[in-house]
């Protein structure tokens, strides 16, 4: 599984909350579109995620790490493999480059699927993210 | 590394946010709906910037937050020269390579603070960013609120940001007098005299060259016998720019002796300004015989120091034509045809050679041909039509200066001149902050 990192509020047991905005999960209209029938469309958008916290832009970098993101997130890893272009978990897929930064990339559906079941697909990683702050 | 520039659209967009967050972040906010506003509003132009673009802006916000958090520093007995980092930085300043030169100075230990503040803001004015210089000059001048120096260039910083405040500042500082730091005053003149060059308004102008010499003053008597004395030795070229524009302003007002008097003492300090020389000799040329004769010897300086512009040799031109030195006067016509100056000039120096060449007996044709080449360089020189004409009245009659109108239009002279450098201007030639 590709090494990602990814900004998000932090629940009790230490895991990522779920969350559209700022948590684990997706914004509508924002990171993912949907079709007339209610499908995640597979574009170049998805959940964002970075080769390395330190890669984090300035907005979304945690004021404590030297940004000006909100203190109240955190950083998570996800994963150890080397980031490529590829399956990221199951269903998931990782985009990278999304954009014009080489090491932005964007998690998105593997195929057509409802929303609701990329949503979910998104939700059952949550275990697999761990805090990582370190340098 | 490419500079970065406000061409992208993105890249404006991500500074403007930024810039708000900086504000917001200033004024105690840091988790209101409106900076999650801008946090969002970010990220989807940030995804579009290059690589160089997003390198200067994550630079530009490490160094805001050095405005947000350092808040005071200790006042330092002795000011240690820079570090390497910042002596590199300097050297991209001046190879115009701002953002090298910023990161260089992110990477500078060197203190104290309000000297990194005061070079960041010196990259941005020079990036054309002044809002952003004005927050980094405003920084510096918190922390050190001794240096008047600092406060000036917030002023000219904010002036080029914001305009129209700007003007209300400039009205303030000239009408506080003699209140205020004199760099700030000085600069608030050089702004207003800058001004003054593009302003047709001969009241207003008029009004505004009194009070410009007014606040000059002002700022001349606190650096000289103020609190905080500014010695020539050390603050040079700024008394040179003052006296300059002094005598700009007394010149314009018809104050022939103080005119005099400040070019003079600013020739003195700055010997080689051909553009002192030039002012200085076109104020006195004309009025009697030995003012004129050192008003030629002031041209025929600038001639050797190598001046660019065409004036000089106009008026020297003028004075060999009717000393009837004509040889002469051909190869100076000769040379200043080849400078920088007015289509009106050229064409007044093409009629001194064709009375030249009528004096000298030359060719009718050739002559009548130079007078005509005359008013074809600019078409609205009648004088040299009606020399033309008078030339034709009396071919028989050897010319001379009662035959010839040669008045020099002093509104034109005027124009000609070379106004005083600006005060940035005379800054970046000599670079006379130490690191």
């Amino acid at each position: 599984m590709p090494r990602v990192f990814r900004v998000m509020m932090k629940d009790a047991d230490g895991k990522p909350t779920i969350a559209d905005d700022a948590g684990l999960g997706v914004r509508l209209g924002v990171d993912i579109r949907q079709d007339a029938q209610g499908n995640a469309i597979r574009e170049n958008k998805g959940m964002s995620v970075f080769e390395h916290w330190k890669d984090l832009p300035f907005n979304r970098k945690p004021r404590r790490l030297g940004g000006r993101g909100d203190d109240t997130t955190f950083c998570f890893r996800l994963g150890d493999g080397p980031v490529v272009s590829g399956q990221l978990a199951n269903g998931l897929d990782l985009l990278i480059p999304m954009g014009k930064n080489p090491k932005h990339g964007g998690v998105r559906p593997q195929q057509l699927v409802p929303l609701a079941t990329f949503r979910a697909d998104i939700e059952a990683t949550r275990n697999d993210w761990v805090f990582d702050e370190n340098p | 590394m490419n500079e970065t520039t406000q061409g992208n659209l993105s890249y404006r967009k991500v500074l403007d946010e930024l810039l708000r967050m900086h504000e917001l972040s200033v004024a105690g906010e840091h988790e209101t709906d409106e900076i999650k506003k801008s946090r969002d509003a970010i990220d989807e132009p940030y995804s579009d910037m290059s690589a160089d673009e997003r390198e200067a802006i994550e630079g530009l916000s490490t160094d805001l937050l050095d405005v947000e958090n350092i808040t005071s520093e200790p006042v330092l007995d002795y000011i240690p020269p820079g570090d390497e980092a910042m002596v590199k930085a300097l050297q991209a300043q001046r190879s115009c390579r701002y953002d090298d030169a910023l990161k260089l100075l992110r990477e500078s230990k060197s203190k104290p603070a309000s000297r990194l503040s005061f070079f960041r803001g010196r990259n941005w004015i020079e990036k054309r960013e002044p809002r952003v210089a004005l927050l980094f000059f405003n920084h510096a001048a918190n922390l050190d609120a001794e240096n008047d120096d600092y406060k000036a260039e917030a002023f000219d910083a904010l002036v080029r940001a914001y305009p129209e405040r700007g003007q209300k500042e400039i009205t303030r500082v000239l009408t506080e007098l003699p209140k205020g730091a004199p760099a700030v005053i000085i600069k608030a003149c050089d702004i207003a005299f800058n001004s003054t060059l593009r302003n047709r308004d001969e009241g207003n102008l008029r009004s505004l060259h009194e009070v410009i010499v007014r606040a000059l003053h002002a700022a001349l008597v606190e650096m000289q016998e103020g609190p905080k004395k500014k010695l020539i030795s050390e603050t040079q070229p700024v008394y040179s720019y003052v006296y300059s524009m002094l005598a700009s302003c007394c010149r314009y007002l018809d104050m022939l002796d103080p005119a005099y008097f400040y070019y003079t003492f600013a020739i003195g300090l700055d010997p080689l300004s051909d553009a002192l020389l030039i002012a200085r000799g076109a104020l006195m040329y004309g009025r009697t015989q030995v003012a004129t004769e050192s008003a030629v010897e002031d041209f025929r300086r600038a001639l050797r120091i190598g001046t660019s512009m065409a004036i000089p040799f106009y008026y020297i031109a003028h004075y060999l034509l009717h000393s009837q030195n004509f040889e002469t006067c051909m190869k100076v016509i000769e040379d200043g045809l080849q400078k920088q100056g007015s289509k009106q000039l050229k064409s007044e120096m093409l009629e001194f050679k064709a009375i030249a060449f009528a004096a000298m007996n030359r060719p009718p044709e050739l002559v009548r041909q130079t007078f005509k080449e005359a008013t074809l360089v600019d078409q609205t020189n009648k004088r040299a039509l009606s020399n033309l004409a008078i030339y034709e009245k009396g071919m028989a009659v050897p010319p001379t200066r009662d035959l010839y109108v040669l008045k020099i239009d002093p509104a034109m002279a005027r124009r000609e001149l070379p106004p005083p450098r600006t005060l940035r201007e005379v800054n970046t030639a000599h670079h006379p902050v130490a690191v």
